[in-house]
């Protein structure tokens, strides 16, 4: 199972983005500056972006899903079971996981942001898809839940997933990490080698590079246990 | 053709023409095959779809009910095709200069202002539909009606909360009426000629 990017052009209004490499199984990591272009790779990979040369390959996916930084895009249901129905999920289980145990009848139009995230992201990431991608997860989420969902990231395996992000606080384990530089997509390789090679990693990451510690992976916790000297 | 003030001056003339009459509608279609680079939308779906099946499902029903289809398909896609070409040319911030230019500071800058948060709202429903679509598609595999109106309303009250947030903003800063606004125009050589012949070819088409 692999996404392979063979010298792709993506044009999108005025900006143009150049990408080539091959994302396998495992979650990875593209990072990069606001307006660098990674809702645009986001959207190419999920098919809504015609390349304007080049070609983007699926090897062996049979279902893919893109959660888009809106999380009102993907809302259907009348109320929050409907909603989750509406993802071929059972409501409960999905439910008590976004906390809203106990609010199935609620209007999805009277949660908030924060709240619809919460929701599409916990039905994304319940379908297992064989490819998703999460342009922006972290986006309208409060701490907590941005912590909850580097775990629940963490913890799947199965499957390519591609998370998008110029997140500074918070990052789930990742296998690979990519970098948005110069309007070109560039692979920094396997984690942790990669991160000496990070330009813009995230602020705790930089901190523990300025002690001359490489953390073990991306997580603020793997960047604490650099420069306490547990690891690194 | 560049100029702003003309391209509206030509859309209007030529929308009146080709609403009154079939020779006006000819003639408005004459002048955008001469007038102006003939694009079509082909690169976006929607917008072309639109052209071509709106038109033909109203001249049908016209038709079907007893009225005059073929006149209606004729001039009704005359008015789409100019309002079409006047769309693709537009820039940001050229009704505020055509409203400031037309009507002063006071009014010509409000109506201008109006004028631009609406086609700032049409781009941003446009792309809007746009990841909807695509989100519903993934989710899935097709898109329904039943499964479109949630999302539409959605999109409404996201629509309606910029607009709130963009009078909030246009607050804090001291907003209260009109601007100051000293407009510049850039002309292309066949401008004047092009609005020339469209006005033309209204005063032909409603003068009796």
């Amino acid at each position: 199972m692999r996404v392979v990017l063979e010298d792709v052009a993506i044009s999108r209004g005025g900006f143009r983005l150049r990408a080539s490499g091959s994302f396998g199984e495992g979650v990875h990591l593209v990072t990069g500056p606001v307006g660098s272009g990674k809702s645009t790779l986001a959207l190419a990979l999920a098919g809504g972006l015609s390349p304007s040369s080049g070609r983007i390959t699926c090897e062996g996916i049979r279902s893919r899903m893109l959660v888009l930084p809106f999380p009102g895009y993907h809302v259907t249901g009348r109320s929050l079971d409907e909603e989750v129905a509406s993802w071929g999920l059972s409501p409960e289980p999905v439910l008590a996981a976004a906390g809203f145990a106990g609010r199935g009848g609620e209007d999805p139009l009277r949660c908030s942001l924060g709240e619809l995230k919460r929701l599409v992201l916990s039905c994304a990431l319940a379908r297992e898809t064989d490819l998703l991608i999460l342009d922006e997860p972290y986006s309208s989420l409060d701490c907590g839940w941005k912590a909850e969902l580097s775990r629940r990231l963490g913890e799947r395996r199965n499957g390519i997933t591609i998370l998008l992000t110029h997140e500074d606080e918070q990052l789930p384990k990742v296998d690979e990490i990519w970098e948005i530089r110069d309007g070109g997509l560039a692979g920094l390789g396997r984690v942790p080698e990669a991160i000496r090679l990070w330009s813009r990693p995230p602020r705790y990451i930089r901190a523990a590079l300025e002690q001359g510690k490489v953390p073990a992976n991306v997580t603020p916790g793997d960047a604490r246990d650099a420069v306490c000297g547990t690891r690194g | 053709m560049r100029d702003p003030r003309l391209i509206l001056l030509s859309t209007v003339a030529l929308s009146a023409a080709a609403f009154v009459s079939i020779p006006g509608a000819l003639l408005a279609l004459g002048w955008w095959l001469i007038a102006t680079p003939r694009r079509l939308p082909h690169d976006r779906w929607r917008p072309a779809l639109g052209l071509v099946v709106f038109p033909l499902a109203t001249a049908a029903l016209a038709t079907l009910s007893g009225g005059d289809g073929l006149s209606y398909l004729l001039r009704l896609s005359a008015i789409l095709l100019v309002a079409s070409w006047a769309y693709s040319e537009r820039k940001g911030g050229e009704l505020l200069d055509v409203g400031s230019w037309a009507l002063g500071n006071g009014a010509g800058f409000e109506l201008g202002l109006v004028g631009e948060m609406a086609v700032q709202s049409l781009d941003v429903l446009d792309r809007d539909l746009s990841m909807l679509l695509l989100a519903l598609r993934q989710k899935s595999g097709r898109v329904t009606f039943r499964a479109l109106i949630p999302a539409l309303a959605i999109l409404v009250r996201r629509e309606l909360d910029r607009a709130r947030d963009l009078g909030d903003v246009l607050a804090v800063r001291g907003y209260r009426y009109g601007g100051s606004l000293c407009p510049r125009f850039d002309r292309g050589p066949w401008d004047v000629p092009a609005a020339v012949l469209a006005v033309g070819i209204a005063l032909a088409a409603l003068v009796p």
